[in-house]
């Protein structure tokens, strides 16, 4: 499904990736573990279509599509999702307004038939159900005034709209309380199916415990630097990244 | 960008197109102000963008576009109508119908200025032709010396006013032409208004010049609301000024939307003269091409406890100009003054341009004022994240140029007007 192989990135000119390698298939939960500033975010920004980040070198292919040719909304379109760590407050686009745009648009990209408005509202429905945010979103901006646990929910519930086939969640779990992690978690275990692929981007091992992943993957200075089962993720947990240091140099 | 000028810009030109205009004029206490304002600016030039007032908008320049023709102005006459809704239309600078339902005909008078000044005189004499000459401003010197068209607004004492009013003004002259309008507005004490204004050409024409002038007072406890649509042709260009006078308790309310045109000059100057009293100004303009609007605003805390809040946004475009300049003055003894002034600004392209000048004059030393000004490009962040879901980059660009319009326009009173002005905007985006 995605495939990424020796992706090098620069933003502003400093090399954040180094020849970055990961084979994603239908089906598998990959977890992106590694220390604040090793390049995470990056990787999820890039898959996503940002274009501050400049790839210098190497190739992503996503469904066999050169998917660093195509614009953010036609990866979109194509299947990729990016659950945002900060998602953006856009005040004055209603949250209506907005996921109706989305769902149509991409539903066009994938030659889909325009969803009548009562079935739209029925999906509406039945999304938030799942994620839990019970918040009237008539009348309410984009992430305007949510909480940080309402934003990631947000996020989920976008990702449930959307029905993507490789979502990529970056630090979906900082700033939630355990009680929020669990409901996020559970949405996300709930959309996963043999058919979908995940890229779970955390700083700790704690939502691993909800979202059981299929591979870990430690990424330390701009390259994956150890692969494993969820077994590493513990290890992480227990020895903390300071041996990856020691190790590397 | 001053053109290279070989016309006499000055008043002698307005005077050669009204050549006669100070003989017509036989009826004496306007006699008498119109002599007054001449001679206050009858040698003198057209403001030159070397005056700080007009550094950012060259009106000699534009002036200097037009070939006008002396005319004799008419004095119009028209009579009041019963109708189902109130409404008066101006067509080409005359008024061609005012319309009044029965509710309103027994609370509100509308009449062709002359006709008002002959009937309430001493209302003149007691409330008019004072805040405009405060502000020593050349246009206005001019609409005073020349201008005996207009109309003349009164809602008595104690008359609420339930459906708006209806201001429809239209330009489809074939020739150039150079209007001046004067309106007086009089709403009477715990008296309430609720004016809407279009200014449109509904024809391709000749140029026009418009200058225009409206003169309110609001009596103790009286409310006015002034929603201001100026969606003209691209021949249109015009300085228009606003005076309010707000007496205690006064409110006013006033929603200035720019959309067509070539050229506008807004003067907004409001004076808070009575305790308590509460002034709201919002502007939008949404330019492109070769349009240019310039927003000037003043407003006066003469009076203790009042408050004013102004808000004024633009969306430039191509070779588009949006202007602002606003100030906030505060007298010695208006202690208690809350006064707000935001003004944001969206450049959509290089060739784009937005000026802004926020300005405080407080004397008094226990008041709550803040000024603020942003000017910049569409949020990337708020571009990207709704990219990132699927929406393409004209769409979501779409959205969020209509969000930010979207606060301004959702405070408009009246629904039939709001959805007239989204629509509008949605049509200037989709070009």
């Amino acid at each position: 499904m995605l495939s990424i192989k020796n992706l090098k990135v620069n933003i502003e000119g400093k090399e954040i990736l180094k020849g970055l390698n990961l084979e994603v298939k239908p089906g598998e939960i990959h977890a992106i573990m590694g220390p604040n500033g090793s390049g995470k975010s990056t990787l999820a920004s890039v898959l996503a279509g940002r274009e501050e980040y400049e790839v210098t070198k190497g190739e992503v292919t996503f469904n066999g599509k050169n998917l660093l040719e195509l614009s953010p909304e036609e990866r979109a379109g194509e299947g990729v999702f990016l659950a945002f760590q900060y998602p953006v407050e856009i005040p004055g686009v209603s949250m209506m307004n907005f996921l109706k745009t989305a769902v149509q648009e991409i539903r066009e990209y994938r030659k889909q038939n325009q969803l009548d408005a009562k079935t739209f509202l029925q999906l509406v429905k039945e999304k938030q159900k799942l994620v839990e945010l019970d918040t009237k979103l008539t009348n309410r901006s984009v992430n305007e005034g949510f909480s940080g646990g309402e934003k990631k929910r947000n996020e989920i519930f976008q990702m449930a709209m959307l029905e993507p086939t490789l979502a990529v969640l970056d630090e979906t779990d900082s700033g939630l309380d355990i009680d929020a992690l669990r409901i996020v978690a559970n949405g996300v275990n709930k959309l996963h199916t043999k058919n979908n692929a995940f890229i779970v981007i955390t700083h700790y091992q704690r939502l691993l415990e909800y979202i059981v992943p299929d591979y870990v993957h430690v990424l330390h200075q701009g390259k994956i630097v150890r692969s494993g089962d969820k077994s590493l993720a513990l290890e992480l947990e227990e020895k903390g990244y300071d041996w990856l240091k020691e190790a590397t140099v | 960008m001053e053109l290279a000028e070989t016309k006499d810009i000055s008043t002698r030109m307005f005077y050669d197109l009204y050549d006669g205009v100070l003989a017509h004029a036989d009826f004496d206490p306007i006699d008498e102000r119109i002599k007054k304002s001449y001679d206050l600016i009858k040698d003198e030039a057209v403001p030159s963008i070397k005056n700080e007032d007009w550094k950012y908008t060259p009106i000699r320049k534009y002036l200097s576009l037009f070939d006008f023709q002396p005319h004799i102005s008419e004095i119009p006459t028209c009579e009041p109508k019963f109708a189902l809704e109130n409404k008066v239309t101006i067509e080409n600078g005359h008024i061609t119908s005012i319309e009044l339902t029965k509710d309103a005909a027994g609370k509100i008078e509308i009449l062709p200025l002359i006709e008002g000044i002959g009937k309430y005189p001493e209302l003149v004499e007691k409330y008019f032709y004072k805040t405009p000459l405060r502000s020593n401003d050349y246009f206005v010197h001019l609409n005073q010396s020349f201008c005996l068209n207009g109309l003349f607004i009164y809602v008595h004492d104690h008359c609420i006013i339930n459906e708006p009013i209806y201001i429809q003004q239209d330009c489809y002259n074939e020739n150039e032409t150079f209007h001046e309008t004067h309106n007086l507005v009089l709403i009477g004490r715990d008296a309430s208004m609720h004016l809407i204004k279009k200014e449109l050409c509904t024809g391709e024409g000749g140029k026009v010049f418009h200058n225009l002038l409206t003169d309110a007072v609001i009596l103790d406890n009286g409310k006015f609301s002034f929603n201001r649509l100026q969606n003209e042709c691209k021949d249109t260009y015009q300085i228009t000024h606003f005076y309010a006078n707000l007496l205690p308790h006064a409110q006013l309310n006033v929603n200035n939307i720019t959309i067509g045109g070539a050229f506008a000059r807004n003067n907004f100057w409001v004076e808070l003269n009575g305790v308590e009293s509460h002034a709201k100004l919002r502007g939008l303009s949404l330019l492109n091409e070769h349009q240019h609007a310039d927003n000037w605003v003043k407003v006066l805390h003469n009076a203790p406890y009042c408050e004013s809040d102004q808000l004024f946004k633009s969306i430039v475009d191509d070779e588009a100009t949006s202007v602002f300049s606003g100030r906030i003055y505060v007298a010695k003894h208006a202690q208690k003054t809350n006064a707000y002034q935001s003004n944001k600004n969206i450049v959509l392209k290089e060739t784009a341009n937005s000026y802004s000048k926020p300005q405080l004059e407080i004397y008094a030393d226990d008041v709550k004022c803040s000024h603020g000004s942003t000017s910049g490009q569409l949020n990337e962040d708020e571009l990207f994240y709704l990219r990132a879901r699927g929406i393409k980059e004209q769409e979501a660009r779409k959205l969020l140029l209509y969000a930010f319009a979207e606060n301004l326009v959702e405070q408009l009173d009246n629904e039939h007007f709001k959805d007239e002005v989204k629509a509008l905007i949605s049509q200037k985006f989709e070009k």
